[in-house]
């Protein structure tokens, strides 16, 4: 008796649900483990700096100016011999609270917009759906600088531009999973039931319309804190002598060639940051859809 | 001795001949469980195919049929594990083959139709292109004769004004015309066998019947033809043996007119009592012409449980 | 991205031509329509922008020229004031705004006291080489990695998909910051700070290229492992063609589909990111024009800028849209 396996590649023989789970996250558990972990290890520098920094942020050391990493100064320091982990770590509050404040920000009228466009009655919907169709043509770089251009640079009018430049993104979202519990079955059976609108809301849309919204919560603050980052880089939002993460990598670009770490850092600090958020965040949206199922 | 051979004997008719253009012995497929269990879907299926001969594979869904055929051209699917007793074409095993070999018998000895046109063929091209693709995998001819090629196929599957059909894509076709235009790109290369996928579920019955009367055509052409089907009322009009499929099994297998008047399996019963009394034209059952009305309509005392 | 051609699925039917052309000159239509419609949108919400912007006009006008940020009196305020328009009624200005848009004039910089067109013409140019440099590099990655890795083993597949998740969601300034870092001044293969020649290009292309890589690949993978369940794949396996060969020329016409809406979006997008990589490197273009704008409080600039790339955006979009016609025939007939 011959046996002979037959191994073309033809995916689709196993249903959805686990195996998108790990075709999006190839080690499951792993990478969540890790990723909360560092998630961890930012929260406590924000709320507790001193606790993990080595050096006070403003200790100058001009003996030790821009010199590379060394046991002493872990990440190096910078032109008038700041310790750069230190200064790092010190700038976690401001970088993921502004991240945070954008966030929230962006929820807020993401939210407002969203059901409106998505439940409102018709002569309120399309108008703001036609407003979110041209919000939605803006590059979210753009619609930020243009409120920065406003308000000027500072810690809270990045949270305000970053946090408009990202709503319009979330508010489609939102949009997009009212209609689609309006739709639903037993939306339309409460409906039929006699329910009124208001408690079809609130008992059925809003709770489901939300569920998913922790996963966006949770991948928006990493990229709030991208963006924020990014406009101080440019200058356009905090500024040096701040430790927060884009003021610091905007700080060294004068230095760059002669101290290349005191640009990569912080750099890592923010993808660490963003990379975390975003693996839980996906993480949670892959567990809740096979939960929904 | 195989069922086959037995019913064979039964009505008196000689052993198998010698030589058999296919022929199966003990096939068994596993597929990959999504718990880790294997799933066995095939259990230990005999075919036995003449030259001009029609076999059909009949069943309802699920019962292994469609993964039965398309084991035989080796594409059972990621995962699958394929055993056999013996699978040979022409005397040649099929087992343990390379893709290089599977690649030049596909479509060249051994031609495969799906179901439903539309899906079977690629949207984004012409169905002619479909066609010379199929000769030019095999190194047939060159451009210009590749063309003229795929537009006489097409003429001999009955599609009218091929030269203006064969730049059309499936969407822009009728259920009929792009049906054979898919049977044309598997019969291109004149294969000895062509393997049929529920070659007519997706049309309706009128079309069904065009669709039949070109697979007649090349049963009477010499071309083997093995069926799947779960209609019994197309499979009457075109098989020369049935194999009933059941759970993975084979339950009944026999000369067409014997399983049809006399079933011997209960489940092969419950099949044809399936089949609405009131037929459309076209599709009456060609075995037995004077339905038994004890049959149609049994007493409740007559009734099996 | 908004209701378009490629969202509407109809199939051909063999109607006749001269019915199937009037649907579908009526869809273009609606399109154009469409487009035209975004893009007052867009201007007329930079104008409101504006418009409630914090502090008077004239007197941020009369600091930037100046240098100098002081009070200002009404006398200095009233020629400003009457030169532009600032002192007539909301709906005044916007209809002379908008009337100026279409005869191509985009307002005059306050800074630096030219014509907004004139100083995005001259910019304009190494901004535009540098994104669409940026968006072929993307296609040459994203193509042969999918097809690689998609459409075969799970594992092959999960891997391909987790690469293209990491490059997407990089912040293109900290791989910029990296590839200068390594490429340019430890390696010294490239210039630390660029001007507009051959080389000083790669790096920030490279730099672009890699996150909108990532999109673009996720985009076609998602839309290749699909398209490899459809029984197509398997009439063509079934007439002998290799694994390799289906995927290629069968399945990864279909895949490219979806990514080249992406494209279209991503073009749109891509001033928002030439904006940072511009910085990174030094390099001259609208990008570090419009940061400068930002942070003068240079509106008209300001302005001028975002409604250009509105205008490009949109465009652009709308001739994706219509390409679909030609790429995806299905999409030709009637519903």
């Amino acid at each position: 008796m011959t046996i002979e396996t037959t191994g073309e590649a033809r995916p689709g023989l196993r249903p959805g649900g686990s195996s998108r789970l790990r075709t999006i996250i190839p080690t499951a558990p792993l990478s969540v483990v890790l990723s909360v972990l560092v998630a961890f290890f930012f929260i406590v520098a924000a709320i507790w700096p001193s606790l993990v920094s080595t050096h006070s942020p403003f200790a100058t050391d001009l003996f030790n100016a821009l010199s590379p990493p060394t046991p002493e100064h872990l990440l190096g320091t910078d032109d008038i011999g700041r310790d750069l982990y230190s200064r790092i770590i010190w700038g976690t509050r401001e970088s993921l609270l502004i991240g945070l404040g954008a966030m929230a920000v962006a929820l807020a009228g993401a939210i407002v917009l969203g059901f409106a466009a998505a439940l409102a009655p018709r002569w309120i919907a399309e108008p703001i759906n036609r407003i979110l169709e041209i919000l939605l043509a803006f590059p979210t770089l753009l619609l930020a600088l243009l409120f920065v251009a406003l308000l000027g640079p500072s810690a809270t009018s990045l949270l305000i531009s970053v946090g408009i430049g990202t709503a319009p993104g979330y508010a489609r979202l939102i949009r997009a999973q009212a209609l689609k519990v309006d739709r639903s079955a037993y939306v339309e059976a409460a409906r039929a039931l006699g329910h009124p609108a208001r408690s079809v809301f609130l008992q059925h849309i809003a709770p489901n319309a939300f569920r998913p919204l922790v996963a966006v919560v949770a991948l928006g603050i990493g990229q709030s804190v991208v963006w924020a980052s990014g406009l101080s880089f440019l200058g356009l939002g905090v500024a040096p002598p701040s430790p927060e993460w884009g003021a610091l990598l905007e700080a060294g670009k004068a230095n760059i060639t002669a101290a290349w770490w005191l640009e990569i850092f912080p750099g890592v600090a923010i993808v660490l940051v963003a990379l975390a958020f975003t693996q839980i965040g996906r993480y949670i949206q892959d567990r809740s859809e096979g939960a929904a199922r | 001795m195989t069922m086959l051979a037995d019913r064979l004997a039964e009505n008196g008719e000689g052993a198998a001949a010698a030589s058999n253009l296919l022929d199966v012995r003990g096939l068994n497929v596993w597929f990959a469980g999504d718990d880790g269990e294997p799933r066995h879907v095939v259990k230990g299926v005999d075919i036995e195919l003449r030259s001009g001969q029609c076999v059909a594979l009949v069943g309802e869904s699920g019962s292994g049929k469609s993964v039965t055929a398309r084991a035989l051209v080796g594409l059972a699917g990621e995962g699958a594990r394929v055993a056999a007793d013996t699978l040979q074409f022409k005397g040649e095993t099929l087992l343990g083959r390379s893709d290089y070999w599977w690649a030049r018998l596909r479509g060249a000895k051994v031609g495969f139709i799906l179901q439903d046109a539309l899906v079977s063929l690629d949207p984004l091209r012409p169905v002619g292109k479909e066609i010379e693709e199929a000769l030019w995998l095999h190194g047939w001819g060159t451009r210009t004769s590749r063309r003229e090629k795929a537009l006489r196929t097409l003429g001999e599957v009955g599609v009218p004004e091929p030269e203006l059909r064969a730049r059309q894509r499936p969407g822009e076709l009728s259920g009929g015309l792009r049906q054979r235009a898919l049977i044309a790109s598997a019969i291109a290369l004149h294969p000895a066998i062509v393997i049929a996928d529920e070659p007519t579920t997706a049309l309706d019955v009128t079309v069904q019947a065009q669709v039949l009367g070109v697979l007649k055509q090349m049963l009477a052409r010499g071309t083997s033809v093995i069926l799947i089907s779960h209609d019994f009322a197309v499979v009457s009009k075109l098989a020369d043996v049935i194999l009933v499929m059941r759970g993975g099994s084979i339950v009944e297998a026999g000369p067409t007119a014997t399983v049809l008047a006399r079933p011997q399996h209960r489940y092969t019963q419950q099949l044809i009592d399936a089949i609405p009394s009131e037929h459309t034209k076209g599709t009456r059952l060609s075995a037995d012409d004077r339905p038994s009305a004890r049959r149609l309509f049994p007493s409740s005392r007559e009734r099996t449980a | 991205m908004t209701v378009s051609l490629a969202e509407a699925i109809p199939i051909g039917n063999g109607r006749p031509r001269r019915r199937q052309a009037a649907t579908l000159l009526q869809r273009v239509l609606l399109r154009i329509g469409f487009a035209l419609f975004v893009l007052w949108g867009a201007v007329t919400t930079v104008f409101l922008v504006l418009a409630i912007l914090p502090g008077d006009r004239a007197t941020i006008l009369l600091n930037i020229t100046s240098g100098q940020a002081i009070e200002r009196t009404p006398e200095e305020l009233a020629p400003i004031n009457a030169r532009y328009g600032f002192d007539q009624p909301i709906a005044a200005q916007y209809g002379r705004y908008v009337f100026g848009l279409l005869h191509g004039d985009l307002g005059t910089s306050y800074e630096l006291q030219r014509p907004v067109l004139n100083i995005i013409r001259e910019q304009i140019a190494p901004t535009f080489t540098l994104a669409i440099a940026a968006l072929a590099l993307a296609w040459v990655f994203a193509i042969p990695w999918t097809l690689l890795t998609a459409g075969r083993s799970q594992r092959l597949g999960s891997f391909g998909s987790a690469a293209e998740t990491v490059m997407a969601g990089l912040p293109q300034y900290w791989i910029g910051i990296l590839l200068l870092v390594v490429f340019a001044i430890e390696l010294r293969w490239f210039p630390v700070i660029g001007g507009t020649a051959l080389v000083d290009t790669v790096l920030p292309t490279v730099t672009l290229a890699i996150p909108l890589a990532g999109f673009i690949g996720q985009s076609i993978r998602s839309e290749f492992d699909r398209t490899m369940r459809e029984p197509f794949v398997l009439s063509a396996r079934a007439r002998g063609m290799s694994a390799a060969g289906v995927r290629s020329r069968h399945v990864l016409r279909h895949a490219l589909i979806p990514a080249i809406t992406l494209s279209g979006w991503a073009i749109g997008h891509l001033l928002s990111g030439t904006v940072l990589v511009e910085s990174v490197f030094a390099r001259p273009g609208l990008g570090s024009v419009l940061v400068n704008a930002v942070s003068n409080k240079d509106f008209a600039l300001v302005a001028g800028i975002v409604i250009l790339n509105s205008f490009i955006y949109v465009v652009i979009n709308l001739i994706v849209d219509l390409v679909y016609v030609v790429v995806d025939p299905r999409l030709r007939g009637s519903v």
